[in-house]
């Protein structure tokens, strides 16, 4: 009879550890997008695209589908945020503070995907 | 001047005032942009919470990783800002300009009653001065603490949600107080905990602005680079300057900014 080695807990400072490291990649890699769109939308010939709904400016193209593609990044940290914190907290069995992570995070892809039926719906 | 250099010095002096009095720069993005830019108020609101998520997840990296905000109190309110965040970002559109420009104007006149009061009580010589005063410090080990009273603070949290997704601010002129006042957490912990919990505030309430079409890359993309730079430059100079000056400064600003937006919000403006 095999048993599964026990999964050794991380201890509570990875938790900083990994938010700290998603909010600075995230952060990052996101205004570097914005950076680097609104660098070439500059030198682009032609007026913006104005405001218009994320999706539309993403499947565009181009140096401003960049920039929005930055800006919509920027916007997702948060999500990435809720699942470090909700997996880091099942590795330490602390289930109170995973169900709240649970919680944000089901309730930012809700805000998502209501935020998207509303703008199809018109 | 063109105008990516003029958003670019406006986010700069947002971001730089902004983190100057410890207050988000959001407060005074909306009315830039309305006032200065002549943007509709909706679309300013939308622009200002993406700058909002932007100082919040650079300052919050720095605090979370050297253990100064508290995560797990943070997630347990963020439940209930994110709910507020994004109803609030969701109502906006339907809410007509003026009255949003009223609101605003009524959140503005708030938060300079408060700094109005953090420095009278700083000036006083009452021991529980740093009740609602951001730049009161802890003491050399902020002392041990336990959440408490968590459905009131949930209830807190719920509205200072839908003042940011509804307003486009971080909402932390609410749950500061909330933490500090409510909770009982440490000023300083009540600070970069809100901050912390400001970035998934304000990302529940952006997204209705973000597919909705009410964001301009070509606007957000400059704002959001000079508010960053603008926050980084901002708590450098803090340090070097008397909070009570700042906070006099700041407070003569909102007042004059709010009573801008209150004649907006009745068409006098």
């Amino acid at each position: 009879m095999s048993h599964q080695p026990p999964v050794a807990p991380a201890p509570p400072a990875s938790l900083g550890r990994r938010i700290a490291a998603v909010l600075r990649g995230g952060t990052l890699f996101s205004l570097a997008a914005v950076s680097i769109g609104f660098a070439v939308g500059l030198v682009a010939p032609g007026p913006g695209p104005g405001a218009r709904p994320v999706l539309e400016l993403l499947a565009s193209g181009g140096a401003d589908a960049l920039t929005a593609f930055g800006l919509l990044g920027l916007t997702l940290v948060p999500v990435a945020v809720a699942i470090v914190a909700g997996v880091t907290f099942a590795e330490t069995g602390e289930r109170r503070h995973m169900l709240f992570s649970i919680c944000v995070l089901a309730l930012l892809v809700a805000s998502v995907v209501v935020a998207t039926l509303l703008s199809l719906a018109g | 001047m063109p105008t990516e250099l003029l958003l670019i010095l406006s986010g700069l002096i947002a971001g730089t005032f902004g983190a100057m009095v410890g207050v988000g720069g959001g407060i005074l993005i909306v009315p830039i942009l309305t006032l200065g830019f002549g943007m509709p108020l909706t679309a300013a609101v939308g622009t200002s919470l993406i700058c909002v998520i932007a100082t919040s997840t650079g300052a919050a990296a720095l605090n979370v990783r050297a253990g100064r905000a508290d995560v797990r109190l943070g997630m347990q309110l963020a439940a209930a800002t994110v709910i507020g965040a994004a109803t609030g970002g969701i109502a906006a559109g339907m809410v007509p300009d003026r009255v949003l420009a009223g609101l605003f104007a009524a959140l503005l006149a708030y938060t300079a009653f408060t700094m109005l009061e953090g420095l009278r009580r700083a000036s006083g010589a009452s021991p529980d001065a740093s009740g609602l005063d951001p730049t009161a410090p802890d003491g050399p080990v902020a002392p041990p603490y336990r959440g408490h009273r968590l459905p009131l603070a949930w209830a807190g949290s719920l509205v200072a949600g839908n003042v940011s997704g509804l307003l486009g601010v971080g909402g932390g002129v609410v749950t500061v107080p909330l933490l500090r006042l409510v909770m009982g957490a440490p000023m300083r912990v009540a600070i970069t905990t809100s901050n912390f919990m400001i970035g998934m505030t304000a990302a529940a309430g952006a997204y209705a602005y973000l597919f909705r079409g009410e964001i301009d890359p070509r606007i957000a993309a400059p704002l959001v680079l000079g508010v960053l730079a603008g926050a980084a430059l901002g708590a450098g100079i803090a340090a070097r300057l008397r909070p009570s000056w700042l906070a006099g400064l700041f407070v003569i600003v909102v007042a004059y900014v709010a009573v801008r937006m209150a004649m907006r919000a009745i068409g006098a403006g």
